[in-house]
């Protein structure tokens, strides 16, 4: 804790205490900024992202519906970049817009059971006792099932679609995500600050608010983008067995699924959106260890 | 050791009793009628209706579940819709294929993920290196399925020396296997890696070398004995997620295992081999994950002496300084 009086007297001193927090501020992104790799991976991502926010500027909306059967399964051309599918479809334009679906579905079931695993992950380490014990319990059942046949049967319960995609996979993560905040929380509690500030007469919202929570948002960011692209492959494997978004939204799964069946005659179907895949989901693992690397540089090798 | 792992066993009962409450929940959300199901769409409304209330269907959720534990408990889980069957008969039919699948695959995984990590540590910043950490970050970011359908283009339709569909022989295991570990063998390889790493810099290797102990060997006895407990824990995780893996696998592969069996068993609204197959593989499951729990006290003495002394007064009072 620092004393008023003594930041009032030296204020050179105090200024040089924040320039050194503003500094390890932007050791993070210098760290990250020299990882070659994690660069890579921000690049890629970026393309990706920004040609999935752009598509309806540069490629017209009806592209990705239109069927068109005089242009069945033709070939990777100038006109057709990826080629088109059974329905004369523009391949190319399926996996730019098909790049929004995967990613929004990817980053919200992410946002969602971070989120939820915050609440509970905080409230278990935080309040310990009878909450937490009962919550570990429901979370130790939840996990009992593979991650996949778990989201599987939640999906079979509430239909095709893309929202309860999404909502059946963010309830297979959850639990994943409050034992990592949990046990991140149950080492802060213990913490001098945190009895520092409950001395200081704090409110356990003001030190969940202020201690506890901006304490976890590293392990919570590591651990949000290393699981984001087995986001990615767990909704577009669930799309692939037909129980998730189905066709004609264009995600990459669901047309992997739907190209499958022709594949022996049209190869390029099954190319383009699990190539899509491929690069999106190895930006994002290099960006995640990039930004593991970064925060905890004493787990850098 | 014996009281420790008949402990954890009668913990899991409890577990598995709510994951079957669970399951049976998200299953009775499907808004389906099986008594239609099993009649077909041209049977009268009086039949549907009768069977509808023979079947138990008209009633209360919490009834339904209970009809069905004491059944459960009596060893009969219901018959199939479809087949007519008892569900456990389809099930041993066709676990063995999934077994078979996922030990093949955690046999790939551990031996070459350990292999090329190994390698990749002892050969730190060489080309060696370099090549085995771009590839198996590429293997990490390939789903398993894509894999798949890659594999089944090149060698089994263009060159014709691998079966596609089902099962033949041992030969149509080559590709689900391979595809259903690839991404274990990314993530061991490169825990191998590090943890081989981080023992590769202690004293007691440095020891173990100037002493005149063959190379091979101090990598082998002492670094990598003691970067076994991380690798354990993804192996362990990674036999998890191969029975998860091998439903998306088996599907593309069209084999007649488990996976399969719950996929198309969901498709057609066959609640009873749903519930029954999905608590059996959560029971395989949580018996994967006492195995490595076990496995854990048997490399690590620490952990081993805490297991037969049973401190526990100690380790309470660790846990409440912990909050």
């Amino acid at each position: 804790m620092t004393d008023e009086k003594n930041i009032a007297a030296k204020p050179a001193e105090w200024e040089l205490e924040q320039d050194c927090i503003e500094e390890e501020r932007f050791a993070f992104f210098r760290r990250l900024c020299e990882n070659k790799t994690a660069v890579l991976g921000l690049i890629l991502l970026t393309i990706i992202v920004g040609m999935a926010l752009t598509a309806s500027l540069w490629i017209p909306q009806e592209a990705v519906t239109t069927q068109d059967i005089s242009v069945r399964f033709v070939a990777p051309c100038r006109e057709f970049l990826f080629g088109t599918d059974g329905f004369g479809r523009d391949i190319f334009a399926r996996v730019v817009y098909g790049a929004r679906v995967s990613l929004f579905i990817a980053v919200s079931t992410i946002a969602i059971s971070c989120l939820a695993g915050l609440v509970l992950g905080v409230g278990c380490g935080y309040l310990g006792g009878k909450f937490d014990a009962i919550v570990m319990r429901i979370v130790d059942v939840f996990m009992c099932l593979p991650p996949l046949l778990f989201s599987l049967s939640i999906v079979a319960a509430l239909g095709n679609g893309m929202w309860k995609l999404i909502l059946a996979v963010s309830i297979t993560m959850t639990p994943y995500f409050t034992r990592v905040i949990r046990a991140t929380v149950m080492s802060l509690t213990s913490m001098d600050y945190i009895e520092a500030a409950r001395a200081n007469g704090a409110t356990h919202m003001h030190i969940i608010l202020r201690h506890i929570i901006p304490n976890c948002l590293g392990p919570i960011i590591v651990e949000a983008t290393i699981n984001l692209s087995y986001m990615i492959m767990l909704a577009a494997s669930l799309s692939f067995i037909g129980m998730g978004v189905v066709s004609p939204t264009p995600e990459w799964g669901a047309m992997l699924s739907e190209g499958r069946e022709v594949m022996l005659d049209a190869p390029w179907v099954v190319l383009a959106p699990g190539l899509a895949i491929v690069i999106t989901a190895l930006s994002v693992n290099l960006l995640g260890d990039g930004i593991r690397d970064a925060l905890d540089p004493r787990m850098k090798r | 050791m014996v009281k420790y792992i008949v402990k954890r066993i009668l913990v899991l009962i409890p577990i598995l009793l709510a994951v079957s409450f669970v399951v049976f929940a998200i299953l009775s959300f499907i808004p389906s009628d099986a008594a239609r199901i099993m009649l077909g769409a041209n049977a009268p409304q009086e039949a549907v209706d009768a069977l509808r209330e023979s079947l138990g269907l008209n009633d209360p959720f919490l009834v339904r579940y209970g009809n069905y534990m004491l059944n459960a408990f009596q060893g009969d889980f219901g018959n199939s819709y479809r087949s007519g069957q008892p569900v456990f008969d389809e099930i041993l039919v066709r676990f063995p294929v999934t077994l078979k699948l996922a030990v093949f695959s955690i046999l790939t995984v551990t031996i070459v993920g350990i292999l090329l990590g190994v390698i990749s540590a002892v050969k730190q910043r060489t080309v060696i290196d370099a090549i085995v950490t771009v590839l198996s970050m590429l293997a990490a970011a390939v789903p398993g399925f894509w894999l798949a359908l890659m594999m089944m283009l090149l060698f089994a339709s263009y060159m014709g020396f691998l079966p596609t569909y089902g099962i033949e022989s041992w030969k149509s295991y080559i590709m689900p296997v391979i595809a259903l570990s690839m991404p274990g063998i990314a993530e061991l390889t490169r825990m191998t890696r590090s943890a081989m790493l981080e023992t590769i810099g202690q004293d007691y290797v440095r020891t173990a070398r100037s002493k005149g102990l063959r190379e091979g060997l101090v990598m082998f006895r002492h670094a990598l004995k003691n970067a076994l407990m991380p690798i354990i824990t993804v192996i362990g995780s990674n036999f998890g997620s191969l029975l998860g893996g091998s439903v998306v696998i088996e599907t593309v592969f069209s084999l007649p295992g488990l996976g399969n069996l719950i996929v198309t068993s969901i498709r057609s609204k066959d609640d009873p081999m749903v519930m029954a197959g999905t608590l059996f593989v959560a029971l395989i499951f949580c018996l994967i994950l006492l195995a490595v729990d076990v496995a854990y006290a048997l490399i690590d003495p620490r952990l081993r002496t805490r297991y037969v002394h049973q401190r526990k007064p100690r380790w309470r009072s660790k846990e409440v300084a912990a909050r």
